[in-house]
């Protein structure tokens, strides 16, 4: 496929009909290059590609009319967006245009139509012919499958998810041509209930015993199973693999998140003390004010307690008095006339007297007593004022400290947050590193479970087939079924050879075919390694042992830029060595070369790597279409230059983001 | 009566040759245009096998 031009009328800041961009289809100069500044139109060019044939655009809006021609629409007035690109396909002239209608409806209003696909081609003898709408789509798939297309129209910012785009294999089986082959061999397979093998083995005619033909029922069952099986299987290879990959890419975050969580670890420490200290401040608090306020009304009383204390001295009247005891005490032990000793009183006079006696010691009749009590009460004041004095500054101490050390720490607190704000949080990460470590054992369980149930539905299967073999009776019918049996499994066992076979080499061929290319842009020691399923990892030599490294943003964008520059070499190379029936050993494929379609290829490439990619695009794609910085172009022209077919610049029209216009270069 | 197992037949080569071409040329064909489904091709290789059986048989 040779993209001859493309044309633009409205379509996004591209205001009004466009001169049509003619590409370079030199063999020789096979390199088209636009150049443009930031948001002059580069990206818009490559979704008019996409929109054009697919219908799709990464735009935030699916509005695809120009602003300032949208603005100054009158009321029920119409434009018209389209793109038209003219491409060679199998030898054979294809003009698509897509056209989209918009009428203003209202002062901001638009009503847009559903786009229009038109697809003429040229017939050999030169005449248009018109592609009828219904096959329009299929037209455009047989071109350029959609699933495909994010390789040929790409730009430098999508380049890096190439690892984790799900439909990796199948895009390259289907620009290999092997989804062909993959598909009939699926057709065939004798294992499958609903393949044409199994379809002729259901009309074996086994007689009309219910039991044998029973078995044709139980060989359908497990068919079936088995198609269910497979289908799980490489649902849990596919599921392992997306798991896989997730552990190398949470192994790598918290590795290179180490310091982070270090930090992260320190920082819920800080916390952890803060909560701590908080509250201890808040109990020396409570201690503060109890301690406070039950001490310090002795406290301050102390001037007047000494005073107190050499008045009651200066009384020399101590008292003897029975301490505590009351006048009304006795008076109540005289009137029941029993002592507390149990001595009637009546009959002891002695007693009496001697009570009478103690009652003259006591308050009211004399107050030694009482101030004896007051200054043993002084006493311990005085020595509780004395303790009060050093639980106060204890208390004080305590909470000064604790106040310095919650600053201390909130201040700490306050650093390593500002280290951490805004980043990952590790401890999160680990916890999805270990839920990831989970799912990934079970899921392994589950596919060692599937495989080996594989294993005994296909030996129930081969075992059924046997036992029909055997009963199935001799009969022309019979004869012809066995005959169309024999041939679709010897059709099936070609494919799957065929289709095992150039599986094989499309690996090893893209494997080499990449490595030449990453070599050309990279001279370190990296190379590069695809796996089963097509993903791509940087190794390098440690000790004689192959190990995975870190990529940097600009190895990764070479990593990926090899890869798909890899598959458009390969596609080229099996494209020129022909299509078709070889011989019975071969088993056709069917390629074509493709474009290279880049929307700022260089983005994150230094200007060694922008050289050295420059070097390498015209070689391996038959045409080669760049939307260019003009920064970037500076270290591009030097190795481009030679391949150069046309040259055009995007202009942005007063300098705004809403009109720009593509202008040839002389 | 039953069949004896053991019989191996005898596969026609270019018939052989003549399908394998055939059936690619007829999946390559339907995987540019989706004209026919699963189903359908199913059945345009199983007529095919069997047209080609009998003209081989002829």
């Amino acid at each position: 496929m040779i993209i001859k031009s493309i044309a633009l009328n409205n379509f996004r800041q591209y205001k009004g009909a466009q001169p049509p961009i003619l590409f370079s289809t030199d063999k020789e100069q096979n390199v088209t290059v636009i150049l443009g500044v930031n948001t002059s139109g580069k990206t818009t060019l490559i979704q008019a590609f996409v929109w054009c044939l697919y219908e799709k655009v990464n735009f935030k809006t699916r509005d695809v009319l120009n602003i300032e021609v949208a603005k100054s629409m009158d009321l029920f007035s119409a434009q018209e967006v389209f793109v038209e690109i003219v491409l060679i396909h199998e030898d054979r002239e294809f003009t698509i245009r897509r056209t989209q209608k918009s009428t203003k409806s209202d002062a901001d209003k638009f009503k847009t139509e559903k786009s229009v696909l038109k697809i003429q081609f040229k017939e050999d003898n030169g005449e248009q012919q018109a592609v009828p709408s219904y096959e329009c789509d299929n037209t455009i798939n047989k071109i350029l499958p959609e699933a495909l297309s994010d390789y040929f129209f790409f730009d430098g910012e999508r380049i890096s998810d190439i690892n984790n785009r799900g439909d990796v294999v199948a895009a390259v089986r289907g620009l290999m041509g092997l989804d062909v082959v993959g598909e009939a061999k699926d057709r065939l397979d004798p294992n499958k209930a609903s393949s044409v093998t199994a379809k002729f083995s259901k009309e074996l005619d086994v007689g009309s015993d219910q039991k044998n033909n029973k078995l044709k029922n139980d060989l359908t069952d497990a068919q079936t199973r088995l198609d269910a099986l497979n289908t799980r299987r490489k649902d849990a290879k596919d599921d392992i693999e997306y798991y896989e990959r997730r552990k190398e890419e949470l192994s790598a975050k918290i590795l290179a998140n180490k310091d982070e969580k270090h930090n992260q670890d320190k920082k819920l420490s800080l916390e952890k003390d803060i909560v701590q200290i908080t509250k201890n401040i808040e109990n020396d608090e409570t201690r503060i004010v109890k301690d406070f306020s039950t001490g310090t009304m002795k406290f301050f009383a102390t001037p007047l307690i000494y005073r107190a204390m050499k008045v009651i001295d200066e009384a020399k009247d101590n008292g003897e008095g029975i301490p505590e005891m009351r006048s009304a005490a006795i008076d109540f032990i005289l009137d029941r006339q029993k002592c507390i000793c149990g001595c009637d009183l009546i009959k002891n006079e002695g007693a009496r007297e001697n009570i009478l006696f103690e009652q003259k010691l006591l308050p009211p009749q004399h107050l030694g007593t009482v101030l004896r009590t007051l200054k043993e009460t002084f006493k311990r004041y005085l020595t509780e004022t004395l303790s009060f004095c050093e639980t106060v500054k204890d208390n004080h101490t305590d909470y000064r400290n604790n106040r310095n050390f919650l600053d201390a720490k909130t201040d700490e607190l306050k650093n390593v947050s500002a280290k951490i704000q805004g980043n990952i949080d590790v401890a999160k990460i680990e916890q999805d590193y270990q839920k990831n470590e989970k799912t990934l054992k079970d899921k392994r369980d589950l596919l060692l479970k599937i495989t080996s149930d594989i294993g005994a539905t296909e030996k129930e299967i081969a075992e059924i087939e046997k036992t029909i073999e055997r009963l199935t009776i001799v009969s022309d019918k019979n004869e012809r079924l066995r005959k169309c049996i024999a041939y679709a499994k010897a059709v099936y066992e070609w494919l799957k050879v065929g289709y095992d076979k150039q599986e094989k080499e499309v690996k090893e061929r893209l494997l080499e075919s990449v490595n030449n290319i990453f070599e050309k842009m990279y001279h370190g020691k990296r190379h590069v390694t695809i796996s089963d399923r097509y993903q791509i990892v940087l190794m390098t030599l440690l000790n004689n042992d192959e190990v995975k490294t870190d990529e940097s943003k600009g190895l990764e964008a070479v990593k990926n830029f090899s890869f798909i520059s890899g598959l458009v070499d390969l596609a080229r190379q099996k494209a020129h060595k022909g299509n078709g029936v070889t011989d019975d050993e071969d088993i056709p494929v069917n390629t074509e070369a493709y474009p290279l379609v880049m929307d700022a290829p260089f983005s994150n490439a230094d200007e060694i790597h922008i050289n050295n990619i420059s070097k390498i695009i015209p070689e391996i794609a038959e045409q080669v279409i760049l939307m260019v910085m003009q920064k970037d172009w500076e270290f591009a022209r030097p190795a481009l230059e030679d391949k150069i077919g046309c040259s055009y610049s995007i202009e942005k029209i007063n300098n705004s983001d809403t009109n720009s216009v593509i202008r040839r270069n002389a | 009566m039953e069949s004896n197992n053991e019989i191996k037949l005898e596969l026609n080569q270019d018939c052989l040759k003549i399908l394998k071409h055939r059936i690619y040329i007829m999946e390559r064909e339907n995987h540019k245009t989706k004209k026919y489904k699963d189903n359908e091709m199913v059945e345009r290789i199983r007529k095919l096998i069997e047209a080609e059986v009998d003209k081989n048989d002829n």
